[in-house]
């Protein structure tokens, strides 16, 4: 609790301050909670970047394969026939 | 007891379909490596298609095939000791930042941090932390308790901060990229030459 509010009184100004031109470039990580928030979207990002992609056709080409061996097999009756 | 019902062939394939996306990203991101997860992906099909009596109809088929996707790629794991390989097209990949002041991650550094977890860390926070997944959800997938579960995204995810805040890697994944890199800076330095 104490510690919060230390950090509370110093911060109102302090490293609110941005516009003094100075960019902290060599130091890569603000905080706990901006590599936090970072890490967060970024997995997010990870994963639904390949949720966008087109499906392989290859993929689509295997199931289309497996459906046409299954409907053969079924005509057939013959379940040795697949190798 | 109700005998399961199976699904009709063409709503099967259907829904298999539908789940081949989750499982190019639940893979791509196990594996760190687009190859390695797209074969992955056709095992999982070919599986899952063998399989089919046992789906039943009205439950969730992203979670039944994720469940034969893991099952395979730790298994396959185990027996080949299976290394990591980064895909070098999305290695500079810049994933998008929460505010624009702030340094985004690189796709390869959080790939490169994913594959420093171990498997159990890694899969817990793609699931709920990259996939959106419920606790429940990802602790059905990988067969363990809800409460296990929540302690391995907890950990995995201080586990990366750690990981990447420090920007330590192990040397093998930093010398693959370190090696790619050295390659592309003498091509484009070469080509400078030839046509400044």
């Amino acid at each position: 609790m104490t510690s919060q509010d230390k950090n509370h009184a110093d911060t109102s100004e302090s490293s609110e301050s941005v516009d003094t031109g100075q960019t902290s470039k060599d130091m890569p990580v603000k905080s706990k909670e901006d590599m936090q928030e970072r890490l967060g979207l970024g997995l997010k990002d990870m994963y639904s970047s390949v949720l966008d992609e087109p499906l392989p056709d290859d993929m689509l080409a295997l199931l289309d394969q497996l459906e046409e061996n299954d409907n053969s097999d079924v005509n057939s009756s013959r379940p040795d026939e697949n190798e | 007891m109700n005998k399961p019902q199976a699904l009709p062939p063409a709503q099967f394939k259907q829904q298999l379909t539908e789940a081949i996306p989750h499982l190019r990203a639940f893979g791509r991101s196990l594996s760190g490596d687009r190859d390695v997860a797209d074969d992955l992906v056709q095992d999982t099909l070919l599986k899952a298609w063998a399989a089919r009596d046992r789906f039943i109809a009205g439950t969730s088929m992203r979670a039944w095939t994720f469940v034969i996707l893991r099952n395979t790629f730790f298994s396959s794991m185990r027996r080949k000791k299976f290394s990591a390989n980064y895909d070098e097209l999305v290695a500079e990949r810049i994933l998008s930042a929460p505010a624009p002041q702030q340094e985004p991650l690189h796709l390869a550094d959080l790939q490169r941090g994913l594959m420093e977890l171990s498997d159990d860390q890694r899969e817990a926070i793609i699931l709920v932390g990259a996939g959106g997944y419920s606790y429940e959800e990802a602790a059905d997938i990988s067969n363990c308790a809800v409460g296990t579960m929540k302690s391995r995204v907890s950990r995995a995810r201080k586990a990366l901060e750690a990981i990447l805040e420090e920007g330590r890697f192990t040397s093998a994944s930093d010398g693959h990229d370190n090696l790619t890199a050295t390659a592309l800076e003498n091509i484009i330095g070469a080509v400078e030459k030839i046509a400044p």
